[in-house]
């Protein structure tokens, strides 16, 4: 989103621990759910995905490709390990994220004191945390398509309506997020400290980009991201049950994702387990309510 | 006298007490499946503990039960994958990610997945021990004392040795 008119609809203020705690929970989320399963879970597919062949997978893999080496840093041709090297990169953003906010905040960041830097962090922090729910969730959908598409059952994937709409309406900003997570972190140190100091409120947008570009003003183009998803800081989501519900939610993601790779193993080999189809089933029905309270939480 | 193994719910064969078969002995398995109730007891510790993190000497009272449940782990190890005929797949498999794990700190699948897929109360099958046995041929083997020892140095080792416990020998 624009950074000026992120920054205007910034309502509430935001205090140091509560930035501090959403960076943990972003971090424990992205750390130890997303990236963890897709480093030792999702290898094999890493090194070589034309063992996926289902349609779904083979008619976006290009696009992905195309659009996760718009940044120019992310190199290669498989769209499972461009999406791992960017959030591991993304655990070292965070990283600076968190000493950002620890020596730039000392008590809160409010409308009226927001920076054009700060708005560019809390950007990239929240989009760290889009961008490992979506690839957990757009994981789920590739491993469910194959799954059915070795059984011959095309066209059907273990996903609510819900989720394809949401995967379909950020999908664009899928692919500029995780390309501009690959972004390495002392390039994005120097290109914000380069920035103009600028308060926000203060600012008349269309004089700045006049005088200083728009380079200076948007350095890394976060606003061309367009977010369909509700931004925590903008609409004051904050409480502790939230964060709860989020880990919880994202935790549950992982054991789901790990059967259905377990069970595509065993169809691989020329075996399917139904047994275990079953429980998959079963978790994923429970991970929908998951899933559908943390939406209510944060639509609410 | 013959010693008898017993069975836990997820089909883990194990000794409590009495000394491991010499070469020669027969090896005979209880049917029932039975928990070892220590471990139970110390699982129910730890899971009613704040925030998971056990005091030495409840991780000790683990490992000291471990090491008798185990015994010789090559040996254990042994008679699990070539003459138990309750575990078979995930069962096994399952062995093959804990001990990757104790070398590595690394697991394929989080222990928690473990836990829904490994069959509890399982029927009996044919076991192939030829097959079996080359499941592991790429696996080196450790002894009790040095899986035990770098199981805990893993950051989550505590953790997952808990929870490892509490699906080989619990309830």
């Amino acid at each position: 989103m624009n950074n000026f008119e992120y920054g205007k609809k910034f309502k509430k203020g935001v205090t140091r621990n509560q930035l501090l705690d959403e960076i943990n929970v972003t971090r424990d989320e992205l750390t130890n759910n997303t990236v963890d399963f897709f480093d030792k879970t999702l290898k094999v597919f890493r090194r070589d995905d034309s063992i996926l062949n289902s349609q779904l997978y083979q008619s976006e893999r290009d696009n992905l490709i195309s659009d996760f080496t718009r940044s120019g840093f992310l190199r290669g041709k498989n769209p499972i390990d461009m999406v791992y090297q960017s959030l591991e990169n993304a655990k070292a953003i965070l990283g600076f994220i968190e000493s950002y906010i620890d020596k730039r905040v000392t008590t809160e960041v409010s409308q009226s004191s927001l920076t054009l830097v700060d708005t560019n962090v809390l950007q990239l922090l929240d989009f760290i945390g889009f961008a490992s729910r979506y690839a957990r969730y757009w994981i789920q959908v590739i491993l469910s398509a194959e799954s059915n598409h070795l059984n011959q059952l095309a066209g059907d994937i273990d996903a609510t309506p819900y989720q394809i709409q949401w995967l379909g309406e950020n999908r664009d900003a899928f692919g500029r997020v995780i390309s501009l997570l690959a972004t390495p972190v002392k390039r994005i140190e120097s290109l914000l400290e380069d920035m103009p100091e600028i308060i926000i409120a203060e600012a008349n947008p269309r004089a700045l980009q006049a005088t200083q570009g728009d380079k200076r003003i948007d350095p890394l183009k976060l606003g061309f991201v367009v977010s369909k998803w509700n931004p925590i800081w903008l609409y004051g989501i904050w409480n502790a049950d939230r964060q709860v519900q989020r880990y919880k939610a994202a935790k549950d993601d992982k054991e789901v994702l790990e059967m259905m790779v377990m069970r595509l193993e065993r169809q691989l080999q020329g075996h399917d387990d139904p047994r275990l189809h079953q429980i998959y089933l079963k978790r994923l029905a429970q991970l929908e309510k998951e899933r559908g309270k943390l939406k209510d939480m944060e639509e609410a | 006298m013959v010693n008898r193994f017993e069975r836990s719910p997820h089909g883990y064969a194990y000794l409590t007490g009495s000394p491991f078969p010499s070469q020669g002995q027969a090896i005979v398995f209880n049917n029932d499946f039975t928990y070892d109730p220590v471990i139970e007891t110390l699982w129910q510790r730890y899971i009613k503990l704040v925030g998971n993190r056990a005091p030495i000497d409840l991780v000790l009272l683990l490992v000291e039960r471990l090491k008798q449940l185990f015994g010789d782990f090559k040996q254990w190890l042994w008679i699990n994958v070539t003459t138990n005929k309750a575990i078979h797949g995930y069962s096994i498999d399952f062995l093959k990610d804990t001990i990757n794990y104790s070398i590595t700190g690394k697991r394929r699948y989080s222990v928690t997945t473990w836990e829904q897929v490994v069959v509890k109360k399982p029927g009996v099958g044919p076991v192939d021990a030829q097959s079996r046995i080359e499941e592991f041929n790429e696996i080196h083997i450790p002894n009790t004392t040095d899986l035990l020892t770098n199981w805990l140095k893993h950051k989550d080792g505590v953790c997952d040795m808990f929870y490892t416990a509490h699906i080989l020998f619990g309830k």
